[in-house]
């Protein structure tokens, strides 16, 4: 007898439905899986045998052949155990159900018959729905991430022999759903800008990027409060929509970050890598593809720290994902693809001492030294990132000063006004902040006035900027007359946003 | 010195009875093969199991059963696909069993029948 059962496989970040085919037959007793299994599915035996006779199932001693159909997509991960074993009991007669083919089953299996938790589970209850399944068998743990799609029944079960009951009608289960308010899970605490005495310029130039989703390079002497700044931007960052949280949620699925518990990623993840990293793990791949740094940092911010040290071949790495906004990888058997849609907030010492060009203390660097340093970041990668700022030690007054500094969640709150702003204005097209503006969409949506377009004369002149860094003060321009409430880009807004495309000069002499 | 030979007989013998009694119905003995022999065949509850008998004088290269390794189970189950074309049996459920037997001067110390000692998991 033939049984058919259904479950999943994830490529990327997307679910592909798998059929699990099992034929039962005469012959020298022995079981056999093909469809490209990976060395975790081959160990499935032992782990299906085992929990099958500890359930208190009959194992067939016949002749086994396990088909994961399609045969061409290389099947990975221990997540099969549980639709193997339940095609096993069906197969051999022991589970008698109509409906099991109305079913999406996913589980590792242990040894004594406990169904355990797996990766990716909500990419793959999700495009299951997408494909029209009504009712999914998922491992307890993974209940909540899985109940985060509404159009799928989700039954949680913790044994082999739970599943086995349910299906026979022997126990009624009832599908597992949280309630709305419990989907987001709480977001952490995050340090305040009002910490920060003084730096009111770059404090400014983060709210902009925060607003717009533009990148920032912020150069600066040691211990002027580059790192400080940064770790205290997700305070002030625009809160994700539900279909970011679902995306961000679902790739932090896959590496297995998500933990039991609470549902829905709800704040914008924050990564700062060490600059120690290698190419591959800041941007994905390895022998089984993994999501890299930049897909964890997906809807969110990527700090680069001391962006020098980083090694150089990382970095160049990171150009074409910046432009596409995802990660493409390509292996022999599959190319997948990890969205990858993140801001990029670097910091840098101007030279190997730290002090070129501060107002107190001396560089004591060679213009050699000083030239090979910041030569480490090359052209086409300064290019990409819209905004430059100087952060300057900060003066002793303002450290002394008492008097309030605002807090983040006032500077939130414009932010996410701004943001809306946008999401309003972008609806039709398929970007939702300025900073994803394509050269074709600039014209359309940075209109400038007359004396604007004198100042951006004057500027592209007088300063040399590149036609791309044109692109790039329009763009900060319309962030900061959305951050003010404007429609129309005003004179002031482009003298501010050329400010931060200014540095390149005094820096690069580019 | 005993001679393997003896030691053999004298296990197969036993294991046979012990299989008598524990209700198989023997079908067949010493069946030869090009690749060697199978020591007994027998029917056992709805399934032909192919026993290996396996006797030492002690344990001192651990359990007999320990023997029937990957290539001797290959073995085994080529010499039972020969007895299966040979007699025709395309509809029937099968088993391999192995008895251990430990003796010490000609007496049987310890015996143990392993039903469904070892699969055919291929790998592709």
């Amino acid at each position: 007898m033939i049984g058919k059962i259904y479950t999943c496989a994830v490529i990327g970040i997307n679910g592909i439905i798998i059929e699990v085919e099992i034929d039962i037959s005469n012959g020298l007793p022995g079981f056999t899986i093909v469809g490209l299994p990976d060395a975790a599915i081959r160990e499935s035996k032992e782990r299906v045998r085992t929990s099958i006779k500890n359930s208190g199932y009959e194992y067939p001693l016949k002749r086994v052949t396990v088909n994961l159909a399609p045969a061409d997509i290389k099947k990975e991960g221990p997540c099969y155990d549980l639709p193997i074993a339940i095609g096993l009991l069906y197969a051999s007669g022991q589970i008698d159900c109509i409906e099991i083919d109305e079913y999406l089953f996913l589980g590792e299996l242990s040894l004594d018959g406990k169904v355990k938790p797996v990766n990716g589970v909500l990419c793959m209850v999700s495009d299951a729905a997408k494909k029209g399944f009504k009712k999914a068998i998922v491992p307890f743990k993974n209940a909540t991430e899985a109940a985060i799609i509404r159009d799928i029944e989700i039954y949680p079960v913790s044994t082999l022999k739970e599943t086995v009951e349910m299906l026979e009608g022997i126990s009624s289960v009832e599908p597992y759903s949280i309630s709305e308010d419990r989907i987001m899970r709480l977001s952490g605490s995050c340090e305040d800008f009002c910490d920060i005495k003084g730096q009111e310029s770059a404090k400014r130039a983060l709210e902009i990027a925060a607003a717009g989703g533009h990148n920032v390079l912020m150069i600066g002497p040691p211990g002027s409060g580059k790192t400080m700044l940064a770790r205290r931007l997700p305070g002030i960052l625009p809160d994700m929509t539900f279909d970011e949280a679902v995306e961000v949620t679902k790739i932090y699925s896959i590496t297995g970050d998500l933990g039991s518990g609470s549902g829905l990623i709800s704040s914008r993840p924050f990564r700062s890598p060490h600059h120690t990293i290698s190419a591959i793990s800041l941007v994905g791949g390895g022998r089984v593809p993994r999501p890299g740094e930049i897909s964890l940092a997906h809807y969110g911010v990527l700090f680069l720290d001391e962006l020098p040290e980083f090694q150089r071949d990382a970095l160049e790495v990171l150009r074409q994902p910046m432009e596409d906004g995802r990660v493409s990888i390509s292996r022999v058997s599959a190319a997948l693809t990890f969205p990858s849609v993140f801001m990029l907030i670097a910091s840098m010492n101007p030279c190997p001492c730290g002090f070129f060009n501060d107002p107190v203390k001396e560089c004591t660097c060679t213009p050699t030294a000083i030239k090979k340093y910041l030569s480490k970041i090359s052209g086409p990668l300064l290019d990409r990132i819209d905004i430059h700022i100087e952060v300057s030690p900060v003066k002793y007054s303002e450290l002394e000063d008492d008097g309030s500094t605002e807090r983040s969640s006032t500077i939130k709150g414009r932010v996410n006004r701004a943001r809306g702003v946008q999401l309003e204005r972008y609806k039709n097209e398929d970007i939702f902040c300025n900073a994803q503006l394509k050269a074709s969409m600039i014209k359309k949506y940075c209109k400038v006035g007359n004396d604007g377009k004198r100042i951006l004369r004057k500027a592209f002149e007088s300063l040399g900027l590149s036609a791309r860094a044109y692109n790039k003060v329009l763009k900060i321009a319309r962030t900061i007359a959305d951050l003010e409430g404007r429609n129309e880009i005003s004179r002031d807004d482009i003298g501010e946003a050329v400010q931060y495309r200014s540095m390149d000069r005094k820096y690069w002499e580019r | 010195m005993y001679s393997s030979r003896r030691k053999g007989d004298i296990g197969e013998q036993a294991a046979f009875d012990y299989l008598i009694n524990s209700g198989y119905i023997i079908l067949d003995r010493n069946f030869r093969t090009k690749y060697g022999e199978i020591d007994i065949i027998g029917k056992d509850n709805g399934y032909i199991a192919f026993v290996e008998v396996k006797s030492r004088h002690d344990f001192k290269m651990g359990f007999p059963c320990e023997a029937v390794n990957k290539s001797k189970q290959q073995r085994i189950a080529r010499m039972a696909l020969l007895y299966i074309m040979k007699k025709k049996l395309y509809n029937y459920d099968f088993r391999f069993d192995v008895v251990e037997i430990v003796m010490k001067d000609d007496e049987v110390k310890y015996l143990r029948l392993i039903k469904d000692a070892f699969q055919m998991d291929t790998m592709i």
